[in-house]
Order: C-alpha cells, then sequence, then structure tokens
C-alpha cells in the first residue's frame, strides 16, 4: 500500500510537471520573440568563409561597437540631447518676475505629490524612467545642482505617502493602468497643514509641481470626479486637493512656481491667480529636470513656445463632443454584436464633426469670424457654461505658439519671395533685452475662404502655421536673420468636389497672407490689421501690418493633380463621411455657420445591414485573374547566389534581382517575412533574426556594455528623452535632427533594424492619452518637426518608423473604433501630420493603427495602404499593422485576423506577431483556395521586408560569401530536455504505480 | 469521518480550490477574460475526480488523484497562457490587446489553482481512510 502511494504521488508530480513544461514549451515558443528579445538569444547567426573587409558597413560615430568608451560617448551625448530638449523645450507661460531666481533664492520648499512622484515619461514603449533608476536626475537632485536647498523634511514626508495615480479602477483585483483620473492625486489639505512648520527655514519660495498621468490604452477623462469622489468634473481641471495646496503656500511664500508635468493641457485659469509664474515643463525622461532646475535658476533662457493651445475648457474644443472617454457606440451596437460577433470590437463610432477644426484652427478662426462680423461666430454655442455669446479672451488662456523668455525680442519682416513652388521669407530678430537668448520666428498663412469654398464646403482655418526658424543664442543687442522656405502645397485645400467630383486639392482663388508673429493669434492679428481690423471690431489687440505680405493666387486645381509616378491624386475617403453611407446623419462644424453647425450634442446612428458587411471585415475574394498557386510556387527555390550583402546595393526598381533573391526561399519561408516583433525571425536562410526598436522618446532595450550601478554591473538602458511634446516646443530644428541622430545611434548599438520613434498622431483634444508621444495638434507643426528627426535617423543605418498612422487620436475604444471625418480633413489633418515623416523625409517603415477609417480598419484599408502610400506619395517603407499578436493557432476572423484583407490592401507585416501566425494562415488559404495572387502578395510582402532589412544595420558582419545558418536558442533545448525528463519520469512512476498495484494481492496472500 | 485519514483531507482543500478557481474562471470570462472552453472542462474533470476521493480509498483513487492534478496543471497553464497579455500590459501599465484591469484575477486565479495543484499532489502521496 505504501509503495502504491509513493509510485502514485510521484506520477502525479512527475505529470504535473509534464503539463506544465509542455504547454509552457508552447507557450514559450509562441512568444519566443519576446523571449529572445529578453534574454539576447539569437535564432540564426552569419557564417563567413574565408577573408572578407570591413563588413561594419554602418558605423557608429561614437567608435567601434567594441569599445565601451564609445558608448559611454554615446550615452554622454543623448543625456546632453535631453537636457538641451528641457532646455528649450520648457514653456515659461507666465512670470511676474519672480524668475530667473537669483543667488539670493537658496531655501526652497517643494510642493505637490507629482514632485517626489513625477511622470518621467508616458506609459507606453521605450525605457521605463523611475526615481533612483541608473542615469535618473530627480527634481530635487536637479534643483540641488543649481544651488537650492531643498525642504528635505516635506520631500520624505511626500515620498512616504502612498498617494498613487494607479488604481485597479473597474475591477476590484487591482492590476489597471493609470485611470487618466486626477481625483485623490495630490495630498489633501490635512497633510500639508501638518507640514507646514517644515518650511520655516525654507521659504525663499515655493515650487508646486502638478501632473496629469494618461497611457498607452488610456485617455484622461472628460467626466471626472473631484478629489470627494462625486462632484463631476473634466480630469484637467484643477481639483480640490490642488485648490487647497495653492491656497495654502499662497498663503505662506512671497514667491511661488507652479510646473506642469503634464503632456495634457491643464485648465491653468484656475492656477494662475495663486502664482507668481508658470511653466509646462512636459515629461523629463532621464535628465530633463536638470534643465527645468537651469531655467528657475537662470543659467539658461527659455526659449519654448507651444504646439498646444491652453484653452480656458478643456471641453469646449468641438472634438472633444465625439471622442476620448466621451466616444459614444453606434445606437444599434448589440445588433452589431450579434451580427459579426464581438471579436470584431465594432461597436463604437467617433464622428468627428469639427471638421478640420482641431486646436488653433477652431479658436483662431472662430476669433477671426467674430472680428470680421462673419459665421454667427459670436453666437454662444460652444462658448463656455453660461456665456451669453462666444468671446476669444474668455475662452484662451495661452494660444498656439505662445512662450515666454527672460529678455525681448523685436522681429521684422524683411522680404517675402513668392515663386511657383516656394515662397522663401527672411526675417530679422534682435534682442532687444539684457540677457542672451533664443527667439523662435513663427511664420503663419492665411489662405482665400470666399464663395467658391463656401459653395463648395472647403473648410478654411483663418490662420495656420507654414513655417518657423529659431535664431542662435543671440546676446542683448545682437540681431539674426533667419530664412524660411515655405512648400506651397501646404497652403492648398483638399475640395472633395473638384474635378467634377473626382476631387483633388485647389489653389484658391484670392489674397494670400503671410505673417510672423510671436505666436498664432499674434500673427492672426497682424493679418487682421493689414485687412483693416483693429481693437474697435472686438480684436483683443491691435495687430502690426508691417509683419505681413499680401499676394493673389489665381484657382488652380491641378498643380497638385499628380503624384508619385504619375498617379491622379483623388478623393479616396468618401465612405469615410458617415453622410456616404445615411445622408444627413452628421453635420459637419463649418464658419459659414458656427451657430448651426458646432457639435452641441453626440452624433450616433444605427449601422445599416451595408454597414455591418464592411465591419465585419470579411471581402476578400480571389481575383478572376489570379494565377494558380502552383504557377507562383513552381518559380521558388532556385538559387540565385544572392545574399543579404549583395542585395544592399541593388535597387529596388531592379524588380528582377529582388524577385531572384527571393525565390531562392521556399513558400513556407515567406511568413516570416511578415512577421515583427521585438525580436523578428530569420526569414528562410537569406535574412537573420533580429530586433527592433520602440518607443517614441526611447527606442527601449540597453546597450551592450555593461557599468557599475549599485555595486552591480549592469546594461545600461537607452536613454529616455523628454517627451515628443517637449521635443517639438523646442522649434529648433537642429534639436529635432539630433534626437532623430542619436535615437538612429541608440538603435544602431541594439542592432535595431527599425525604431517605431515617431509619434505624428493629432493632439486632437488635450485628453489624448499619447499626447506625450505625439508631436501638436498643428498638423503642419508636425510635418515640418518631422522632417528633419526622421532623415536624421535614417542615415544611422537604424530605420525610423513612423506611427500610429493615421488617425489614432484616441485611446480609450481604439480598438476598432470608426471614425468618420470628411476627406479634407483627413487629408490636411491626419494624412499631412505624417506626410513629413513619410513622404517628405523617407522613413524606412510605418506602424499603423487600431481603428477604423470609416468601417474599415485601418491595416485593411486599400485606400490608405496601397492608393496613397505606395502610389500617391511613391512611398516604398515597410508598412507594418499596430500590435496584432498571433499565439499557436490563428483565430479565423476577429478585428485583427482578416489576414487575407490586410495583405490584399497593401499591409504586410503584423505586429508583435513574432510567429508569422498571420502569414501561415494566408499561405494556407493560398493553397486551399488555388490562389497565387496571395502568394504573390507574400512575395510583395517579403521584398519590401527585406528591402528595409539590406538598408539597415542588419546587414553588418554579412559579406558576399556569407551564409545565414539556423540557431536553437539554450532555453528551447532546456524546455525539450524537460519534457523529455519529466516524461519519462511520469512514465516511469505510472508502470511502478501499475506495478505495485498488480503485485498487493500477492503480498496480502503471503501475510 | 472517524475512518477518515489525511489523504481525505487533502482532497477536500483541492476540491475547494477547484471550485474557487472555477468560480473565478467563470467570473473572468463574465468581465470579458478569455476562457478557454477545455479550462473549464478540466477543472471540472479535476473536480469530480477529487470528489471521488470523498469515498475513502479505492482502486481507482490512486488514478483519479493523479488525473485531477493533471486536470489542475492544464487549467493553470491554459489560464496563464491565455492572461498572459493582461499581466504584461498591467506590469508595463498600458492597455494594448489584453485586458489589464483583469490581470488581478488572472493571478489570483494562478495562484489558487497552484495551491490546488500542490493540495492533489500531496493527496496522492497519501491514503484516503484508515
Amino acid at each position: 500500500m505504501r509503495n502504491s502511494k509513493l509510485w502514485s504521488g510521484l506520477t502525479a508530480l512527475f505529470a504535473v510537471v509534464l503539463v506544465i513544461a509542455v504547454l509552457g514549451q508552447s507557450l514559450a515558443l509562441t512568444n519566443a520573440s519576446y523571449i529572445n528579445s529578453a534574454l539576447g538569444t539569437a535564432t540564426s547567426k552569419v557564417e563567413i568563409t574565408g577573408e572578407v573587409g570591413d563588413t561594419t558597413y554602418y558605423k557608429s560615430s561614437f567608435g567601434s561597437f567594441d569599445d565601451p568608451a564609445a558608448q559611454a560617448k554615446l550615452l554622454e551625448a543623448t543625456f546632453e540631447q535631453n537636457k538641451n530638449e528641457m532646455r528649450e523645450g520648457a514653456v515659461l507661460l507666465s512670470n511676474s518676475g519672480v524668475l530667473p531666481m537669483g543667488d539670493d533664492v537658496k531655501k526652497i520648499s517643494v510642493f505637490g505629490h507629482a514632485a517626489v512622484d513625477p511622470v518621467f515619461q508616458g506609459s507606453s514603449a521605450g525605457t521605463k524612467v523611475s526615481d533612483g533608476a541608473l542615469n535618473t536626475v530627480n527634481l530635487k537632485q536637479a534643483l540641488e545642482s543649481q544651488g537650492f536647498e531643498v525642504n528635505g523634511a516635506l520631500w520624505d514626508a511626500l515620498k512616504a505617502q502612498p498617494t498613487t495615480r494607479t488604481s485597479g479602477e473597474g475591477s476590484a483585483w487591482g492590476g489597471a493602468p493609470p485611470t487618466g483620473s486626477a481625483a485623490g492625486t495630490e495630498e489633501n489639505k490635512a497633510f500639508y497643514e501638518g507640514q507646514r512648520s517644515t518650511w520655516a527655514d525654507y521659504k525663499d519660495a515655493a515650487i508646486v509641481v502638478f501632473t496629469r498621468e494618461g497611457a498607452e490604452g488610456n485617455d484622461l477623462k472628460m467626466q471626472d470626479v473631484d478629489d470627494d469622489g462625486t462632484t463631476p468634473m473634466s480630469s484637467l481641471a484643477l481639483h480640490q486637493n490642488e485648490k487647497d495646496l495653492l491656497a495654502l503656500v499662497r498663503e505662506d511664500f512671497d514667491k511661488v512656481i507652479v510646473l506642469l508635468n503634464s503632456a495634457y493641457q491643464m485648465e491653468v485659469h484656475e492656477i494662475l491667480p495663486y502664482c507668481d509664474a508658470l511653466m509646462f515643463i512636459g515629461t523629463p525622461g532621464h535628465q530633463g529636470f536638470t534643465g527645468v532646475a537651469e531655467i528657475l535658476r537662470g543659467v539658461v533662457n527659455p526659449s519654448g513656445h507651444l504646439v498646444d493651445t491652453y484653452a480656458t475648457s478643456s471641453l469646449s474644443a468641438p472634438a472633444t463632443v465625439n471622442s476620448g472617454t466621451d466616444t459614444p457606440k453606434f445606437s444599434n451596437a448589440d445588433a452589431i454584436n450579434s451580427a459579426i460577433g464581438s471579436d470584431e470590437t465594432a461597436e463604437y463610432i467617433s464622428f468627428q464633426a469639427e471638421n478640420i477644426y482641431i486646436g488653433y484652427r477652431y479658436y483662431e478662426t472662430r476669433y477671426a469670424d467674430a472680428v470680421m462680423g462673419k459665421g454667427n461666430a459670436t453666437d454662444p454655442a460652444g462658448a463656455l457654461a453660461g456665456a451669453s455669446s462666444w468671446n476669444y479672451a474668455d475662452e484662451v488662456q495661452f494660444p498656439f505658439g505662445y512662450g515666454m523668455s527672460y529678455t525681448t525680442f523685436s522681429q521684422t519682416l524683411d522680404s517675402v519671395d513668392v515663386g511657383e513652388d516656394e515662397i522663401t521669407v527672411k526675417a530679422t530678430v534682435t534682442n532687444t533685452g539684457s540677457v542672451a537668448g533664443k527667439s523662435v520666428v513663427e511664420l503663419y498663412a492665411q489662405t482665400p475662404y470666399g464663395d467658391y469654398e463656401i459653395q463648395h464646403k472647403v473648410e478654411k482655418s483663418a490662420v495656420q502655421l507654414a513655417g518657423f526658424a529659431k535664431t542662435g543664442m543671440l546676446e542683448p543687442g545682437a540681431s539674426e536673420t533667419v530664412t524660411i522656405t515655405v512648400d506651397k502645397y501646404l497652403l492648398a485645400s483638399w475640395d472633395s468636389t473638384a474635378h467634377d467630383g473626382e476631387g483633388g486639392y485647389i489653389v484658391s482663388e484670392g489674397d494670400y497672407y503671410l505673417a510672423i508673429g510671436d505666436n498664432a493669434h499674434d500673427a492672426l492679428n497682424n493679418i487682421l490689421a493689414a485687412q483693416g481690423y483693429t481693437t474697435a471690431n472686438a480684436m483683443t489687440a491691435d495687430g502690426d501690418a508691417a509683419k505681413t505680405h499680401k499676394w493673389t493666387q489665381s484657382f488652380d486645381d491641378n498643380k497638385y493633380r499628380t503624384g508619385a509616378n504619375g498617379a491622379i491624386v483623388a478623393n479616396q475617403f468618401q465612405d469615410c463621411d458617415l453622410n456616404y453611407w445615411i445622408e444627413g446623419a452628421g453635420t459637419y462644424l463649418s464658419r459659414n455657420d458656427w451657430a448651426g453647425t458646432y457639435p452641441v450634442k453626440q452624433t450616433t446612428v444605427d449601422a445599416t445591414q451595408e454597414m455591418m458587411d464592411i465591419l465585419d471585415g470579411e471581402w476578400y475574394e480571389k481575383p478572376a485573374d489570379a494565377p494558380s498557386y502552383q504557377e507562383v510556387a513552381a518559380k521558388f527555390g532556385v538559387n540565385s547566389g544572392l545574399n543579404l550583402a549583395i542585395m544592399k546595393d541593388v535597387p529596388l526598381e531592379d524588380r528582377e534581382t529582388w524577385e531572384q533573391f527571393i525565390y531562392q526561399l521556399t513558400p513556407e519561408d515567406l511568413p516570416n517575412a511578415t512577421a515583427e516583433s521585438f525580436q523578428c525571425p530569420a526569414v528562410g536562410d537569406i535574412s537573420p533574426d533580429f530586433g527592433v526598436g520602440d518607443g517614441c522618446d526611447s527606442v527601449g532595450g540597453t546597450l551592450p556594455h555593461t557599468v557599475e550601478f549599485n555595486g552591480e554591473q549592469v546594461n545600461p538602458p537607452t536613454t529616455r528623452y523628454c517627451s515628443k511634446i517637449i521635443l517639438t516646443a523646442t522649434w529648433n530644428k537642429d534639436l529635432f535632427a539630433e534626437r532623430g541622430r542619436l535615437m538612429g545611434e541608440d538603435g544602431l548599438w541594439s542592432g535595431f533594424m527599425i525604431n517605431y520613434s515617431l509619434g505624428a498622431d493629432l493632439h486632437r483634444t488635450p485628453f489624448g492619452g499619447r499626447n506625450y508621444e505625439y508631436m501638436s495638434e498643428c498638423p503642419i507643426m508636425s510635418y515640418l518637426a518631422s522632417i528633419p528627426e526622421v532623415e536624421a535617423m535614417e542615415k544611422t543605418g537604424s530605420h525610423m518608423g513612423c506611427k500610429h498612422f493615421v488617425g489614432n487620436d484616441q485611446e480609450f475604444y481604439r480598438s476598432g473604433v470608426a471614425l468618420f471625418f470628411t476627406e479634407q480633413a483627413f487629408r490636411e489633418g491626419n494624412l499631412r501630420a505624417f506626410e513629413g515623416g513619410v513622404r517628405v523625409a523617407n522613413s524606412g517603415g510605418i506602424m499603423q493603427s487600431f481603428e477604423r477609417l470609416g468601417l474599415k480598419w485601418a491595416s485593411a484599408s486599400k485606400a490608405m495602404n496601397t492608393v496613397v502610400l505606395r502610389n500617391e506619395w511613391g512611398w516604398n517603407g515597410a508598412i507594418d499593422t499596430d500590435a496584432a499578436p498571433c499565439f499557436g493557432e490563428y483565430a479565423d476572423g476577429g478585428y485583427l485576423n482578416h489576414a487575407a484583407e490586410v495583405l490584399d490592401a497593401g499591409t504586410q507585416e503584423w505586429c508583435l506577431d513574432g510567429v508569422g501566425g498571420h502569414g501561415t494562415w494566408v499561405l494556407n488559404k493560398a493553397k486551399e483556395t488555388d490562389d497565387g495572387h496571395l502568394l504573390e502578395l507574400l512575395i510583395e510582402a517579403a521584398i519590401s521586408w527585406e528591402y528595409a532589412i539590406s538598408r539597415s544595420v542588419v546587414t553588418n558582419g554579412t559579406a558576399a560569401n556569407a551564409k545565414i545558418v539556423a540557431v536553437t536558442p539554450w532555453w528551447q533545448t532546456a524546455f525539450t530536455a524537460g519534457v523529455a525528463v519529466a516524461g519519462v519520469l511520469t512514465a516511469v512512476c505510472f508502470v511502478m504505480l501499475i506495478v505495485s498495484k498488480v503485485s498487493k494481492p500477492n503480498n496480502k496472500k503471503k501475510n | 469521518m472517524k475512518n477518515k485519514a489525511s489523504g481525505f483531507f487533502f482532497a477536500c482543500i483541492a476540491a475547494v480550490l477547484t471550485v474557487a478557481t472555477l468560480v473565478i474562471v467563470l467570473m473572468y470570462g463574465g468581465q470579458g477574460g478569455q476562457v478557454a472552453t477545455p479550462a473549464i472542462i478540466a477543472l471540472v474533470v479535476a473536480l469530480l475526480c477529487e470528489v471521488s476521493c470523498f469515498f475513502g480509498e479505492k482502486v481507482w483513487t490512486d488514478f483519479t488523484g493523479i488525473g485531477a492534478a493533471v486536470c489542475l496543471a492544464y487549467a493553470l497553464m491554459r489560464v496563464l497562457s491565455d492572461g498572459i497579455w493582461n499581466i504584461a500590459e498591467s506590469v508595463n501599465g498600458i492597455k494594448m490587446v489584453g485586458l489589464p484591469e483583469l490581470a488581478g484575477m488572472n493571478i489570483t486565479m494562478a495562484i489558487v489553482n497552484a495551491i490546488a495543484i500542490v493540495a492533489a499532489v500531496i493527496c496522492c502521496f497519501t491514503k484516503k481512510s484508515k
């Protein structure tokens, strides 16, 4: 009996181990890309026979990859860039003379939970920074480095508080990302009153830090509650604990400075009465706080300018009505789920009623119309609660482009040369103050809004960014003349009715204006002054007509009619207009009638059966002229002697050679060319496995050489730079380029083929969860700022991937939300924001987004991925979905799994699908349905992927006589061994159990 | 009851924890978590195997005890596999393709399930009746 129990127990024990090992191995294999990435293990290696020359085709500008000193130089350069971004990107919003703080200000107190627990970075991809981690500089350390003595007792008390911005809201089980709520994120009045004695000796100044935190997948809440847990309010409004803190600090300190550690525009009008200076600092990354402290001390003169509008009410923008956390469902969402299944995630609809009027394009245009007495602009629709009319001065606190300095500048518009395709502007800046500083020349344009535009529903912003330049350091009295070149393409407008309804860009007929100004509002005032308006017309200030230039253009609808390779640029997104499907279902905002078109209630509809059929995502049909599978497959398996080292010099136009390169594979190798993940698999024996970087402010991962930290040898993480919004707020193209170069170097040292590092989605509302890693509310700012960064990274050998292409302007319900918009808004907004980085700067790739454009997932939009990207823009980079992981078994159907449709639309890789599950499914479908067209699409995907690889660091170490050989990572071998050992032991024990059972009666008889 | 040995009590513990796991799994599924049907079947089979041990030491109880442990191990791995994105996203503070708000349930399920496995294995080593 006893033996029986022993064998029974051992059998159970080993059987459990066996089951865990078998299923664990399966789980590990389907997630091999993440494991290999984390462990640094490879699945292939390059073998070279014979002598080769230098195979390091992409070199670091810091020295040899084998040299720890070179790595140290790289790190030092990245820290300097990180600090420079804050030095020039922090925006001084108000200053009553307390800044800079001279040497007489020494003993200071720092308030706000966010001071000790700041948002160093938004929660998404890239290196995570935390207080005390390697290379991190916190606010206290930064302040002390500038000679401030910080109230340590208060600092420690704040650190000891359990206050957090992360909670398990919505579940009693915890584990949730930041909620986007500000409720309860600040210490209460009682806490601070209890600490009052600590600042008796630290009263030279008070620095208060406020923050808001969104994240990937989490927008800031439009409908938040106050700290009492019940009173409704916007999450961007000041909450009661924050108000109490400000009141207390104001009472006790002569100097109060507030820092906004927030990528989201808070409602600052509630802060201003309590502070002497207010500064936007975004998120600092590893060492951005150093720049903050230097500005406070006056070592650095601030020169950042806003790239978003700070409205009085965070909810006054028309875009807030149908988006973010207030996104409505289709009114027949249940019927949709019943008809097509909830796995299609097709419940939500975001009707972009705001049209082109995002950010300053709304506030400034409405202001201009109010001044000119047009379009019922002063109607209370959309005005602050209780207001009897819409009044700009009440609505806006700080306009786009706003920023203060410790000195003053004068700017003159010297000359404007309007050419056929470009406009060249010269402006001179003079430092008229008493300290050195940098100035930004902001150039804005106004294009005509006349009868044609009104009749054809072509909307125009009263002012739009056209270009900018930043001066060097100007000493007092010094001047500098800057030159700005404007591509006139940016002044064209999309007209869906042009060319008898085919659509296209038009050059409007009439008067055009260019103006320089301190910000968008100032430039608009200058234009209005040139048009004869004054404060007598309710302008907020008189403008300066001398800072404007006017010229006239005649109507032209052909100038931008032809795209790359002769492609006609015409309407592609008419089915993304809700009214295309249901006539009169939605009203878009028009400056022709602000009162009648401002969205005062949410828009939703019953999706029709026809709409549901498309939401279902299944529409691929084998083309009638498709070749058979065998016809295409027969071309494979031919060794042409081509390898990566050879292909790196073969242009993409040489299709024959690229096809020969791919035909060395078998069709079964092709799915790996659709597999993008943190560790991408080898593709047959033509390209090895490699890693990719991900993150807009850090490529993630670690550098190869260890350094000592806290007595241990550790691999330093790649540097986390300031949030993209701070980088953009520098308005400094040299810093944009340096960011691209250094993040490219980070990727180069990490062996990353590509870094998904340029976020160009719009700040559609202040609540967008990932506004920190996207550039601006202005698509032209994003367009212009992208170009230097992308071009610089592309030179390093580690590609830039722009994301999230395109329209990912909200995080809540982003998976599958159906966006409806006008083609003009999409072309001049979302697409324009990416066009600089993708078309102009020629990024190596893009990562798409989760939402639907109209009724189709962005990745399944042929209009976007083939017609616009490939045909209109002539772009050849790699097109990757957003995260669409595939486990062992591909689930046929479901929002992210319509692989044939996605591939046919022009998308070629699936993100986080390291096993090539989607590609394998397509290959099997091609075989089952004898569809050679699908196989041809896989070949196209492989060429695109291999082309990107061949122009990257992955080619380092390869040579014409190199071979790529598969390698089994040690952990896979360990799993296999574990399964075998557990299996044998289980079997042996089970046999012994049977034996013990069988022998038991005999034992009894003997007894 | 006087005839019951330690194996019986471990079977009871395993059964109770299996029921608890099953309840959490169903709650998890009710909140949108991905629950594989085989995992539920495995938990039900595990429960039946454990209940069979309530009747004292029988010729089949060694085998049903092993069956319970194996089924519980299978359920554990399926639940962890299906919830891995929830846990990964929760750790990273993001929401992507998983449901990070349910990561706590995934972990709770795994812990309860793992303790049930331990109880089931110990049960196999011990007699159910004196």
